[in-house]
């Protein structure tokens, strides 16, 4: 196997304290930093991603990241190298050994209390190595990292989207329907929870989805055979009341003790995509064999199935995302998605940061973005801004800090200003309207102002020249929005 | 805009070779005395645009321009580079002398960029002898822009209303940098009554702290 995770390091006094150490069960992975040198557009990048000092969480991984930046400022890029990092594959990356890093670029991950960072060597092998000048936990020494308890219980550790989830209904029926065969789901028999990493980018996504289906599906041939069973005792005259009775009693207790997982997403994304006027159906009529295990969508007024196809591209958005995120049990995850805002009105992007938050439970979300609707939801040091340098040869990150890396030397808080605000402040947009339109018809609104303030003072604002000047300065005023001005 | 007095100091050298070839075309900053023109001018103007008084270098940068300026040359590398264009004032001028000390400025790159070859009026031309911009110019303190003074004649107005576009003196850019420079200063300048004095837009403010002494 290729993969080889080694670890080296100083093993020192501390061993056996910290062997003692592993008896308590590790719960947490997170990245705290990013070192790239001479990688593609990065000649020196080094990105802290810790709570700032002034911060209840202080040097603590932060739960989410948000990477913007021009086009080719390498935002992608990062989420291809996390994905590299994290789930130690080549493949994450392309196929050319130049998009390999060398082993100056690195990715700092918090395992529970230890450090450590993980690259790649000439040698072609994955190496996880303590920072030098801290204890060594020997635990680590010789093993894989695939095996460690942590990634074992908490598979998948990473789940990725990709920037377009689905642009073309008809090439992807995933969620309705079989469109995979039956020998791709075999190679995949494993499910999704046996993995490190779920991909949901365009050519791995139908068998992901289709393995979110299988489930799906168990649960309701379970539910289908309580009722069947219920229902042929009750057709069979031989049949006693006793034993209706205790098949409905066991089909009880099954519903009780089983949560549908179809009724749990529902409730969970319903209030969410209630603004596109649709809802999930959580009532399986079982019309067809065929339907078990589809997600069905419908109009909240009028309860009208909808066919994928005929859903907007937000919504088929929303669900795509949302419902592996729920259906994974997203619990101390690294989570990546690239374009959030990928076909959502600007009322969702404003929610959608909050929403994926709240369907997982001590994740780490890595998102990649243009809106500054999207990048409202975040505070400043989890925004990484990303910028060529004046040169235009590499990018750079940004330094939205004025002194030392604390929570009130922020420059721009876009959590707290207004959209128009953020894009000049935070996306660099040099004007706030149409340029050089705009300012001259506010010039002569300005100018209109005085001259009617000035027939005011004089006592000469009577007759229709007045009129006309105060209905053309009205008209003006409707067209600048010159009331939000002041 | 403020007044500019461009008479200060400048290189005998400069003004030898521009009397020698005044029609001597544009050639940017591969024009040997480029750097010299741009120092002078950015020292005369304290740092800040000619037309719009936005700062394109700071204060700290500015001693270093000073200091590494001797008899007319700039004797050093400054480090970081201002956001400053040069800028020439008349189109027509820069075809016939490109390098007419009169007819430069420095000023905020996009507004040289926008300002290009459009025609103006010497009326508004910051060093013209006399010039003084409350003869000129008002300025509305709720919206943070310029006006034409409505004591000129309804012709210098129009002037004025046209060179205010031309200059970019209401530059939705700067307008940004201007209202949040200017209300902080002013709230500082009411609340505590201190003698507050702006790193940037000097004319504004002081039509403002007159405005509401």
């Amino acid at each position: 196997m290729w993969i080889n995770l080694l670890v080296e390091g100083n093993f020192g006094r501390t061993r056996q304290k910290h062997r003692k150490d592993r008896t308590a069960k590790r719960h947490h992975m997170k990245i705290h930093k990013i070192i790239l040198k001479d990688y593609q557009q990065f000649k020196d990048l080094e990105i802290d991603l810790t709570y700032p000092l002034g911060h209840e969480k202080a040097g603590q991984p932060l739960d989410k990241v948000c990477f913007i930046g021009q086009s080719g400022t390498g935002k992608t890029t990062l989420l291809r190298l996390i994905k590299f990092f994290v789930t130690r594959r080549k493949s994450e990356l392309h196929t050319s050994e130049a998009e390999i890093p060398t082993e100056d670029c690195k990715i700092s991950i918090r395992l529970d209390e230890y450090d450590y960072n993980i690259y790649h060597n000439k040698d072609g092998q994955f190496y996880m190595v303590p920072p030098q000048d801290l204890d060594v936990d020997p635990w680590y020494e010789g093993r894989d990292l695939k095996e460690d308890e942590f990634i074992r219980t908490h598979r998948p550790i990473l789940i990725s989207f990709a920037a377009i989830q689905d642009r073309n209904p008809r090439q992807s029926d995933y969620l309705i329907g079989e469109v995979v065969s039956k020998d791709e789901l075999m190679k995949n028999a494993a499910g999704l929870e046996q993995r490190d990493f779920v991909d949901f980018s365009e050519e791995s996504r139908n068998i992901q989805f289709q393995l979110i289906r299988q489930k799906i599906k168990g649960f309701q041939a379970k539910e289908l055979e309580h009722k069947r069973k219920i229902a042929e005792l009750a057709l069979d005259p031989n049949s006693s009341l006793d034993q209706i009775q205790v098949a409905t009693d066991s089909f009880r207790i099954w519903s009780a003790n089983t949560k549908s997982p179809i009724a749990e997403f529902a409730l969970s994304i319903n209030p969410l995509i209630s603004a596109f006027g649709v809802e999930i159906k959580t009532e399986n009529d079982f019309e067809s064999i065929m339907n078990l295990g589809d997600v069905q969508v419908r109009t909240s007024v009028g309860k009208v199935d909808l066919s994928r196809s005929s859903l907007s591209t937000g919504t088929r958005q929303v669900i795509d995302t949302c419902l592996p995120i729920s259906f994974l049990k997203c619990v101390r995850k690294i989570i990546l998605i690239d374009e959030p805002e990928s076909s959502l009105y600007p009322d969702i992007q404003a929610k959608i940061i909050d929403f994926y938050t709240k369907l997982t439970t001590d994740c780490q979300f890595f998102y990649a973005t243009h809106s500054p609707i999207i990048a409202s939801a975040f505070d400043p040091w989890e925004i990484v801004e990303l910028k060529f340098d004046p040169t235009n040869q590499f990018v750079v990150q940004e330094t939205n800090y004025v002194g030392e890396r604390h929570v009130d030397n922020y420059t721009v808080y876009p959590k707290y200003q207004r959209w128009d605000r953020i894009l000049m402040n935070l996306f660099d947009l040099k004007e706030e309207g149409n340029g050089n339109v705009r300012q001259e018809e506010m010039l002569n609104a300005v100018i209109l102002k005085h001259e009617i303030e000035a027939l005011v003072a004089a006592g000469k604002n009577k007759g229709k020249a007045f009129k006309d000047k105060v209905e053309a300065f009205q008209l003006l005023c409707k067209k600048l929005d010159f009331y939000a001005e002041a | 805009m403020r007044k500019l007095d461009k008479k200060i100091q400048f290189s005998e050298a400069y003004k030898n070779w521009q009397e020698a070839y005044p029609d001597h075309a544009y050639d940017s900053s591969k024009n040997p005395f480029y750097k010299d023109v741009m120092t002078e001018l950015l020292i005369v103007q304290d740092g800040l645009c000619a037309y719009t008084e936005f700062r394109l270098v700071d204060r700290a940068q500015l001693e270093i321009y000073k200091q590494g300026f001797v008899e007319g040359k700039l004797t050093l590398d400054p480090g970081t580079k201002a956001m400053a264009h040069l800028e020439h004032f008349d189109p027509k001028v820069k075809e016939s002398q490109a390098w007419h000390w009169g007819n430069l400025f420095a000023v905020f790159g996009p507004i040289n960029e926008d300002k290009g070859t459009k025609a103006i009026d010497p009326l508004m031309k910051p060093d013209r002898d006399g010039y003084d911009p409350a003869e000129l110019l008002t300025y509305d303190s709720e919206l943070h822009f310029f006006y034409p003074n409505r004591n000129r004649s309804l012709e210098e107005q129009e002037i004025i209303r046209r060179m205010i576009l031309v200059l970019g003196i209401n530059n939705p850019t700067i307008m940004l940098h201007r209202r949040k420079e200017l209300v902080t200063a002013l709230r500082k300048h009411r609340w505590l009554g201190e003698k507050v004095e702006v790193d940037q837009f000097p004319t504004a403010f002081a039509f403002l702290t007159q405005k509401h002494a």
